[in-house]
């Protein structure tokens, strides 16, 4: 028998030897690589600017602020005073009447040069998209240009084919999450507060939000609901067979992944803690399966990292209230998408693995061996898209990113098939998008929202109809 | 020294980083060419390593980690450069340029030999925690930290290694195959 001391000794001696010389080669290579090789400048990474120097945030706001006053100067002077919709500032409700929005008259001498305005009314990015059980849609909070949160909310009705004002929510909220309850109310829960383009936040005192709102439809109210036990943003929320709601994972100040979970029941309007996770872990996706149990997958482990990616995955049980490890991912991956097909497995699309941003790779999840697999690649890489199970059992994917440097976003969509395992281009949007939503309609068709476009949050929706395979512009 | 020429490549000096990457590319190549075991293999994956750290360098939030950072860009890309080749569960040759002098030599070399088969035999994430812990000198939470991974997969995944590479040399102290044989 080997003991572990000889077996250190022989195995450091093994990996002694070796090559420990980099041919010059190699290094002009990839320098000469390098010359056409692009660095990627992230859009949009609040937690890591809150981590740079004042004087860097304080320019980076300068030349928002410059960007913004002096873009929307221009487009007052191309388009005239009549079409904007003032904005004071972007955590600011719009100031809308009743009537539908972009079609409201702006308010004479209204403050605020913008052209952010379309049929939802600002533009907004990282915002939630919830069908309610009238059919209608929920849009609430998300960020606007400059990363400005929003408190503002609107409802798309399918049958006017229109956005209307509703709420405000209580708190300008940006990558929280909306789950729809089963007596037809909606849980907002976390979210970040930033606002970078009025005040940027002093070192070490950005937070994230504890608090839950809870929407009601009849009354087109949001009422504070909660706390949670932990401020968290980029969490999952996941609804539970019994009507409670599983908050997992997320980031927390000073950008931490954490790996506790919550339960909200709205029974009583409380969170309680409930198991932890085996890996702290943000930007990861929660699905609940057909037996009522909870896939989590990969995700950050840490704080805003390009190449910090889990491939590991749990479930949490709610029988139980513990997680427990299940198979891996091929790689570790993160701001993936996950859907739960209809025969039970999990399509895991995109993401991105530690070093590569967009890719097409797919896995899927097999809860009864409890195992991922690969699957085909998509028509495109992409990070951030997002992906919505068709009533015919497809899954329409849309959008997303791939070339952030180059802000290159895509329109292209595409669609699963499950039958087959094979992804075919479909139609295109009209508005290249990233950070939007997708949300199926009860008619089956699909209502894409917002999200970033070629410079600046999108206000325009479109639907896609799968039975003609096509975009066409919503509201 | 470092700190100043990362923040001048974040920035996009390419002179800069070519001064990252001769100071970084000998310790790059010996773990990728101990992760590969193959020195062609191993400079593919720094060649890549080093243009994926220049794309993203600007997302790199201190400075003072490239190293660390750089080191975890080239285990993905050995682990991507591994997927490519299948090199880990086949064609072993390990046979010395002139033949062993002796007894004792013979003997090292076939010590080294199955050493060689063993190791190819795991994974490369496998591979990757031996390489941090037996040549870089480094703990599991060291390597956990520096890679990116929990402790605990760290933990398990040297476990995993040393009872192969273990299992890999009672095995053929028991029966010791010919030095430049092919594994299926």
């Amino acid at each position: 028998m080997t003991t572990q001391r000889e077996l250190d000794r022989i195995l450091d001696g093994f990996l002694a030897d070796g090559t420990n010389e980099l041919a010059d080669r190699v290094i002009q290579a990839a320098l000469a690589d390098i010359d056409h090789t692009p660095q990627r400048r992230h859009l949009r990474a609040p937690r890591r600017l809150f981590m740079t120097t004042m004087q860097t945030r304080l320019a980076v706001a300068a030349v928002i602020g410059v960007l913004a006053i002096g873009g929307g100067f221009y487009l007052l002077q191309r388009n005239g005073p009549q079409t904007g919709v003032p904005v004071a500032s972007p955590s600011a409700v719009p100031t809308l009447g009743a009537s539908p929005i972009g079609r409201a008259t702006p308010p004479a001498g209204s403050p605020g040069p913008t052209a952010l305005v379309g049929p939802m009314g600002v533009g907004r990015q990282i915002q939630t998209s919830t069908r309610l059980n009238d059919g209608r849609v929920l849009i609430a909070g998300g960020y606007a240009l400059g990363d400005g949160s929003l408190a503002s909310a609107v409802l798309y009705d399918p049958v006017t084919n229109t956005f209307s004002p509703t709420g405000p929510m209580a708190g300008a909220r940006g990558y929280h999450t909306a789950t729809l309850l089963k007596d037809g109310r909606v849980l907002v829960v976390g979210g970040g507060t930033a606002n970078w383009s009025a005040t940027l936040p002093p070192e070490g005192a950005f937070t994230f939000l504890a608090s839950a709102e809870i929407y009601d439809p009849a009354t087109g109210t949001f009422t504070p609901t909660g706390p949670m036990a932990t401020p968290r943003e980029v969490h999952t929320a996941t609804l539970l067979e019994d009507g409670r709601v599983l908050i997992v994972g997320g980031m927390t100040t000073q950008s931490e992944s954490v790996a506790s979970a919550e339960l909200f029941d709205p029974a009583t309007g409380t969170f309680s803690t409930t198991g932890t996770m085996k890996n702290a872990r943000a930007f990861h996706t929660a699905t609940r399966l057909g037996d009522g149990r909870v896939l989590i997958v990969g995700g950050s482990p840490a704080a805003w990292n390009n190449s910090s990616t889990l491939d590991s995955a749990e479930i949490y049980d709610p029988a139980t209230g513990t997680f427990s490890t299940t198979g891996s991912l091929s790689f570790g991956l993160t701001f993936h998408a996950a859907t739960l097909l209809k025969d039970g497995r999990v399509l895991i699309t995109g993401g991105n693995n530690g070093y590569q941003g967009n890719l097409a790779s797919t896995e899927i999840y097999d809860p009864i061996s409890g195992t991922f697999t690969a699957g085909k690649t998509m028509v495109n890489g992409r990070v951030y898209q997002t992906t919505t199970l068709l009533d015919d059992g497809r899954v329409l994917i849309t959008g997303g990113g791939d070339d952030y440097t180059n802000r290159r976003f895509l329109s292209s969509a595409e669609l699963y098939d499950p039958a087959t395992g094979t992804f075919v281009a479909t139609g295109s949007l009209a508005t290249a998008r990233t950070y939007h939503a997708a949300t199926l309609l009860t008619d089956g068709r699909v209502l894409v929202t917002g999200g970033y476009g070629a410079d600046a949050p999108v206000a325009a929706a479109e639907i896609y109809d799968p039975t003609t395979g096509t975009f066409s512009p919503a509201g | 020294m470092d700190r100043d020429l990362v923040e001048q490549a974040q920035r996009g000096d390419r002179e800069a980083f070519g001064i990252l990457a001769r100071t970084h590319g000998d310790r790059l190549i010996a773990i990728a060419q101990r992760i590969l075991r193959d020195v062609g293999r191993a400079e593919d994956a720094v060649q890549q390593t080093l243009v994926i750290a220049w794309r993203e360098l600007p997302g790199l939030r201190d400075p003072d980690r490239f190293d660390a950072w750089l080191q975890r860009l080239l285990v993905h890309a050995s682990y991507a450069e591994a997927r490519r080749s299948r090199t880990w569960s086949a064609n072993v040759r390990v046979l010395p340029s002139e033949g062993p002098a002796g007894p004792d030599e013979a003997t090292a070399l076939d010590n080294r030999d199955l050493l060689e088969r063993g190791f190819r035999r795991l994974p490369p994430d496998q591979r990757a925690m031996l390489v941090f812990t037996h040549y870089l000198g480094l703990s599991p939470t060291e390597i956990a930290e520096r890679l990116g991974i929990p402790v605990g997969t760290a933990n398990s995944r040297l476990h995993y290694a040393h009872r192969a590479m273990r299992a890999a040399i009672e095995a053929d102290e028991r029966a010791l195959p010919v030095a430049g044989g092919r594994l299926g």
